[in-house]
């Protein structure tokens, strides 16, 4: 059987909001996701539509246009869905993540969770 | 469609106009109605659409050009030009200005274009690009102007390009959706075929009457060689394209008849598909692999010529190298092209399964 579609790390962000949004996964409410997974880092807007192409040229979205809506001029919103692939895709790179999470949280402790306000670098330079 | 907002904060007429222009039109309606949506002031909106058209443009740009693409368009405009340049700099500068032309057309353009007019257009855009960094070089470094008479032989190549461009209007750059998308009806599915086979046609004319031109033109310097090598190098080329435009008049795959229902119309597509993709998968053995006698004669003989006259023997090495770089080049962008029909016999077939 043929491996799935590897992805990098934002690209895993990306999926991930895509797929938390559901039917409301367009560019506006997916950068806003984006950003709230990678806070209090930020990201561009362009950067977010670059790894949509991206991630569609590799089949594991899906878009299409909707309706136009008059708060946007009249334009419609390019909405994104994952396909199977994606969901595979996203899938196992969540697995590889989540056992590098439990590899650390064991040399870290459970602290590491609590955004920095009483975890320590193992290491001090 | 009544395009006005409801909501009073509305980008300026004039910095809305910029912005639509910019981004490339495929991708204008969503991306432009996003911004609008995201609107909170002019400069945010200014800000907002500077840190969003390159990556929009940087990826439209990823999907148009292919680095295949790129590489046969320096390949044509660096032999035509260079040789007139005479020296590296002049040459690299205009090569640049006529791809970044053609390249921001690709990226520009609506959808792929197949008609004639369209495809003359496209070339126009790359000698414009020529002529504008001509023109920029003159104000700023005049000493890297293209001299006068590399024009005339610069003109060759963008007459290859334009061929080239009319043969393979995608340069193998094919969306992802146009191979997966499902005709919804018997008419598109008809369409879809009907297209095909005229494209078919003209692809495999052009490479025809390119390879009874070019048997034609390799007459003059097999009956004009100084040696015996480099006549049967420069005969072997002429049969080359004789052989050449002969295959491609056989390849062609016979019309489908009129009123087929949709299972035998689609039966009969995705038996020219296949037999396309087989096609382009072997091109190596047909198109590529032929060439080979005919250029090892003609390099040999140049190569014995040189050594007479005591002339360097490094462009015979050059030549080598660019050929086979050439090759590498068609043989990996031919097997992009055959992945591309794949997805779509693999889409197609799913319907009729």
């Amino acid at each position: 059987m043929a491996l799935p579609e590897s992805i990098g790390q934002f690209e895993h962000v990306v999926l991930a909001a895509v797929l938390a949004l559901g039917d409301a996964a367009y560019g506006v409410t997916i950068h806003a996701r984006v950003e709230e997974f990678i806070s209090p880092r930020t990201v561009s807007l362009g950067a977010v539509y670059a790894t949509l192409d991206r991630l569609e040229d590799k089949g594991l979205l899906k878009s299409w246009l909707s309706n136009p809506t008059p708060e946007r001029g009249g334009r419609s919103k390019r909405h994104y869905r994952l396909e199977s692939s994606g969901e595979r895709a996203l899938r196992d790179a969540t697995i590889a993540a989540k056992r590098i999470c439990d590899d650390l949280e064991r040399i870290w402790g459970e602290d590491v969770w609590t955004a920095g306000q009483r975890w320590k670098p193992a290491r001090q330079s | 469609m009544d395009r006005r907002p409801t909501l009073e904060t509305r980008p300026p007429v004039l910095i809305d106009a910029v912005v639509r222009t910019l981004v490339p039109p495929v991708c204008r309606e969503h991306v432009v109605g996003d911004l609008w949506e995201r609107y909170r002031s002019p400069w945010q909106f200014v800000l907002d659409a500077a840190r969003t058209i390159p990556f929009v443009l940087a990826s439209q740009i990823r999907r148009t050009s292919t680095a295949a693409s790129v590489v046969i368009h320096v390949f044509l405009l660096f032999t035509s030009l260079g040789p007139g340049a005479r020296r590296l700099w002049p040459a690299v500068v205009a090569v640049s200005g006529a791809l970044l032309a053609f390249v921001l057309r690709d990226a520009y353009r609506r959808g792929v274009s197949i008609s004639v007019k369209q495809v003359s257009v496209d070339v126009l855009f790359g000698a414009a690009g020529l002529i504008a960094s001509q023109a920029i070089v003159a104000l700023v470094s005049p000493g890297l102007l293209l001299p006068l008479p590399a024009y005339s032989i610069g003109l060759a190549g963008f007459g290859v390009l334009f061929l080239l461009r009319l043969q393979n209007p995608n340069l193998g750059s094919v969306p992802r959706q146009a191979l997966t998308h499902v005709p919804a009806t018997r008419e598109s599915l008809v369409g879809e075929i009907r297209l095909f086979e005229r494209m078919s046609r003209r692809g495999y004319r052009i490479e025809a009457l390119v390879g009874v031109a070019l048997a034609g033109f390799f007459i003059v310097p097999m009956v004009n060689a100084p040696n015996v090598v480099l006549r049967i190098g420069w005969a072997l080329g002429a049969a080359y394209a004789l052989y050449v435009a002969v295959v491609v008049t056989k390849l062609q795959s016979p019309p489908m008849p009129d009123g087929l229902e949709l299972g035998a119309a689609l039966a009969h597509y995705l038996d020219a598909l296949e037999r396309r993709r087989h096609q382009i998968e072997t091109l190596w053995r047909w198109y590529l692999m032929p060439i080979v006698p005919g250029m090892s004669f003609i390099v040999a003989g140049a190569t014995i010529e040189a050594s007479k006259k005591g002339r360097p023997l490094w462009p015979a090495l050059v030549i080598i190298a660019l050929m086979a770089g050439m090759g590498i080049v068609i043989h990996t962008s031919t097997r992009g092209w055959a992945r591309t029909i794949r997805l779509r016999i693999d889409t197609l077939g799913s319907i009729q399964s």
